[in-house]
């Protein structure tokens, strides 16, 4: 079920009353079986690849965990056949599921070249809801045990609600297994009713539900209605379309994390940040590191360090980066314009660092003041039109509509067309543009804040007085209410990132 | 020994104060919540919205004619007439397209504040198929204002069949109707802080007339009727309801365009073997005992106007009370609610002083009621001629200006109207709730304004 339905505005209630109520023994039982639910409520068959994925893990952690106590040469061999044997079959659901169809077009490209032919694929998958995420979460954990930063799970009913927790099950935080293990063991032995952290997770939930139902699915209306006939559209739209996607995609992922961390929160679980003010970054390298956090990390301690990471030459590092977010890319989606985007971010940063001499050389030989506020506006701005070209990619469906959607944007651009008017024939009126730059303007206010203080919007409120904390959440609480995108005659768009 | 929860909440002072302040925090966001709900529910006026509040705004077990059904219902039968004519205390409580479910639904809201001694349910649902039964608007219209109650949740059940958000936003209608925050106009605002008094007791008043005669002609088409098994159900149901509360039920048909014989016949076999009366005024028309002109007594094909309703309530009224005993509530010691429908009825059709000839016989005719606010504007010939404003209220001189400079006078109207008076380079200007009013010219103006009806009666111009 997804957050916004109303099946999960009962479904939470429940099982949060339940969770407090409910034998601190059986906590842990209840909310394995409430995430299944959670997640039986898109495909109930699919729950059987989560299971899959679950036991394959678990049991090769645990023989890992028993040939570690036996360090021996003939044993690390084993231990070495059981991590490729999970990661194998993990990463084949995976592949299967997720890029059979993208496998299925090289190979008849290939074919054709050949002059032989590969018909259509007789089999019809569809893509299971999250399955990138929980793979990635499982897969991360055999490696941890692997290399002995983590203890094999015992308790299988731990390990599953471990691997499918229904906050951050189908759209992350990929959570680490030493950080969420932990706190699944002390649910069941000493987590209660903590009104703080109840508090707080509700307001990150509503924040969440702000950003989803009034920003994100309110300036999807401009992107649905721009991309796909993008070639009809001059300049200016362009621009306002590619902007908006920028916008909405940070607000549907971001948003999702949001609820997901208050969601645990208020069952009094920390979850890992996932975004952290992304677009207050200087730097494309600083976005990566403050945008889908989770995710960066997990390619950052799986993939890049392991490939030599930053400790290697500087074409080596390149190399490294480069492939790194090739596989992000691929990650994202199985298409190549996917893996473009995933390029063209590795590219930005490669080209950041080699150049980062050169700017030096630049700015002293022209005394720049690189430590003022005008430098870092420009920084930033820089950065996020950089960032928002690339998204032009990412939400294109080819490489080729791509590249000719940003020489239409910068072809055709007509500025006066940002102010005559014709803006409000885009798929937002001038009333519902209004509340879209409301909303944006509230979101940058929040994630300065994120960005001075290094708190998110829970901290905001409740550092304040109660009767500004009260009038701030029923504001907010109204604002949803009233503005957001959703019921009859709109279907509330599905969280962009299920599909990855 | 049995362990304890782990639910480890303790009334402690820290927890005492957490919870008066969760309290206080859940009181505050329901307040902006009904607030929003108020003010973002679309409103059905001269429809359900206002006959509900109008119904509720009833004093207790005072209404003795309970009319229920859809539109045909207050469309049909004016109880102003059934007041006027036969001393009959009647309120039409119905809502657009009513499916049976709710018309049911209405007649335990109803029976929850009042009770009638007959009600009567104009039966057009009653031959709708199960789709009709559960189109949105028809739902919408009949539930939206209807107070929360078991009862209505239960209805809001039978007519969306599952618990889901569609359920869910019958409850809290703030959920199907918050999209019109673009739309909203100052009715939207004001409504729910007016007086909800029905004048028209239900009744929906238009003097429209269809563009074309109505075909009445083909009443005696062959066909079978057909009655879904649900409709049946509720009709069942209402007359045990009314049974078990001494009521007695009749059933009646409006007059319509594509309603036939066959179908009277098979509605007066369900009264009959039900032993309710069933009357029709379709068949009455084919036997000439109504005498309907097609041509002017319809609003549309299935809707009478107000000169087709007084024909029919002038012989429902009386079929009525042949049949049932009414009292005759004309005539009761106090002014009882059809008294002040009636005079309501009365203040805003013609009257004699709109007939005056002078400003003075005008006022005159106007100076001992206590209810009318009179703006008077005198304006002398020339550009030079003085402009002189007078503002009776309680039959008194409330205000009076000679305006010599420029000015602006702001007062308030009535409850809730406004009134300003701004004089501005010899000219004169009288805004009423921000609407312009006076058109120069004439020496004298007189701009009648109704505190009963909460309107302007007139804007009058004078020579002398």
């Amino acid at each position: 079920m997804q957050f916004t339905s109303f099946a999960f505005a009962v479904f939470f209630p429940v099982v949060v009353l339940l969770f407090y109520v409910m034998p601190k023994k059986f906590r842990q039982l209840w909310l394995l079986l409430a995430s299944y639910f959670f997640y039986m409520g898109w495909n109930a068959k699919y729950a059987l690849l989560i299971l899959t994925s679950t036991i394959v893990t678990y049991v090769c952690g645990l023989a890992l965990e028993r040939i570690r106590d036996r360090e021996e040469r003939r044993q690390r061999r084993k231990r070495m056949a059981a991590l490729i044997a999970s990661l194998v079959i993990n990463l084949g659901i995976l592949a299967f599921f997720k890029y059979f169809y993208f496998f299925h077009d090289i190979a008849a490209a290939a074919a054709g070249v050949f002059g032989l032919e590969i018909g259509e694929s007789p089999l019809d998958i569809l893509l299971p809801v999250g399955i990138s995420f929980y793979t990635f979460q499982a897969v991360g954990y055999t490696i941890d045990v692997y290399r002995g930063t983590v203890r094999a799970e015992k308790n299988f009913i731990r390990y599953a609600l471990f691997v499918s927790f229904f906050p951050q099950l189908v759209a992350g935080p990929i959570e680490r297994s030493g950080h969420l293990l932990g706190q699944l063991e002390e649910i069941s032995r000493k987590r209660s009713w903590d009104f703080d952290k109840v508090a707080r997770g509700l307001l990150m939930m509503l924040w969440g539900f702000f950003m989803k139902l009034v920003i994100a699915d309110r300036a999807a209306i401009v992107v649905n209605q721009v991309f796909p006939i993008y070639y009809m559209f001059d300049g200016a739209a362009l621009l306002l379309a590619a902007f908006l996607f920028t916008v909405q995609i940070y607000c549907d992922f971001a948003s999702y994390s949001m609820i997901a961390m208050g969601a645990a929160g208020v069952l009094g679980i920390e979850l890992t940040a996932n975004f952290e003010a992304p677009f207050f970054s200087r730097s494309i390298a600083e976005v990566w590191r403050r945008w889908h956090i989770s995710l960066s990390s997990w390619f950052r301690d799986y993939v890049y360090i392991p490939l030599g990471g930053n400790r290697c030459p500087r074409i080596r590092k390149y190399f490294n980066t480069m492939i790194t977010f090739l596989l992000s890319g691929l990650w994202h989606g199985a298409s190549w314009h996917f893996v473009f985007w995933g390029a063209l971010q590795g590219a930005f940063i490669v080209i950041g660092d080699a150049l980062r001499p050169l700017k030096a050389r630049v700015q002293e030989r022209f005394h720049m003041r690189v430590h003022t506020f005008g430098y870092a506006l420009l920084q930033g701005g820089c950065t996020f039109i950089l960032f928002m070209l690339s998204f032009v990619f990412f939400r294109t469906d080819t490489v080729r509509d791509g590249v000719y959607y940003i020489q239409r944007l910068l072809a055709r651009f007509d500025v006066w067309s940002l102010f005559d008017g014709s803006v409000y024939y885009l798929g937002l009126d001038r009333k519902d543009m209004g509340v879209l730059v409301l909303g944006i303007l509230i979101l940058t206010g929040v994630d300065a804040y994120y960005a001075v203080k290094r708190a998110f919007f829970d901290t905001l409120v409740r550092e304040q007085c109660l009767v500004v904390q009260y009038v701030v959440t029923t504001v907010l609480l109204v604002m949803i209410i009233v503005f957001g995108v959703y019921g009859e005659g709109y279907d509330a768009t599905q969280f962009i990132y299920f599909q990855f | 020994m049995m362990r304890h929860s782990s639910f480890t909440f303790s009334f402690n002072t820290k927890g005492t104060k957490r919870l008066a302040a969760a309290a206080v925090f859940l009181v505050l966001a329901a307040a902006a919540l009904w607030l929003a709900d108020n003010i973002l529910r679309a409103k059905f006026i001269g429809d359900s919205t206002t006959i509900i509040d109008g119904f509720y705004a009833e004093k207790k077990d005072d209404i003795d004619l309970l009319v229920l059904g859809s539109s045909n219902s207050f469309c049909t039968v004016n109880p102003l007439v059934l007041y006027e004519h036969y001393g009959i205390a009647a309120y039409d409580f119905g809502s657009s397209s009513q499916p049976m479910q709710i018309s049911v639904l209405y007649l335990k809201e109803a029976l929850k504040c009042q009770k009638p001694a007959v009600v009567a349910l104009e039966i057009t649902m009653l031959t709708s198929d199960p789709i009709s039964s559960r189109r949105e608007q028809a739902l919408r219209w009949g539930l939206t204002d209807m107070p929360l109650s078991a009862d209505k949740l239960r209805c809001i059940y039978q007519s969306v069949g599952k618990l889901d958000a569609e359920y869910f936003s019958y409850v809290f209608p703030v959920f199907r109707y918050h999209g019109r925050w673009k739309e909203l106009s100052k009715t939207d605002y004001t409504y729910f802080l007016k007086d909800k008094t029905n004048y028209t007791k239900g009744y929906l008043e238009t003097q429209a007339v269809s563009a074309l005669p109505v075909n009445l002609d083909d009443y005696d088409s062959e066909g079978e009727a057909w009655f879904a098994q649900e409709n049946i159900e509720y009709l069942d149901e209402m007359v045990q309801i009314c049974r078990e509360n001494g009521i007695a039920l009749l059933l009646f048909k409006s007059p319509r365009a594509g309603w036939y014989r066959y179908e009277t016949e098979a509605v007066r076999a369900l009264a009959s073997e039900r032993g309710i009366d069933f009357i029709d005024y379709n068949e009455l028309y084919h036997q000439e005992l109504v005498a309907l002109d097609t041509a002017q007594d319809f609003r549309d094909e299935e809707h009478l106007n107000d000169f087709g309703a007084q024909k029919v309530s002038l012989h429902f009224g009386n079929y009525i009370k042949e049949r049932y005993a009414l009292a005759d509530r004309r005539g009761e010691a106090q002014a009882n609610s059809w008294d002040e429908a009636l005079a309501y009825r009365q203040r805003r059709g013609w009257q004699e002083f709109m007939a005056a000839q002078s400003a003075k016989e005008c006022l005159e005719l106007l100076q001992d009621d206590e209810n009318y606010i009179l703006i008077v504007t005198y304006a002398g010939a020339g550009k030079t001629g003085r402009t002189e404003q007078w503002v009776y209220e309680d039959r008194a001189v409330a205000f009076h200006r000679l305006w010599q400079e420029n000015g602006m006078v702001h007062r308030r109207l009535g409850k809730s109207g406004e009134l300003v008076l701004i004089r501005s380079g010899k000219v004169c200007q009288i805004l009423i709730d921000g609407v312009e009013q006076y058109q120069a010219g004439s020496s004298w103006n007189i701009i009648v304004y109704d505190r009963i009806t909460e309107e302007i009666t007139a804007n009058l111009y004078f020579e002398e």
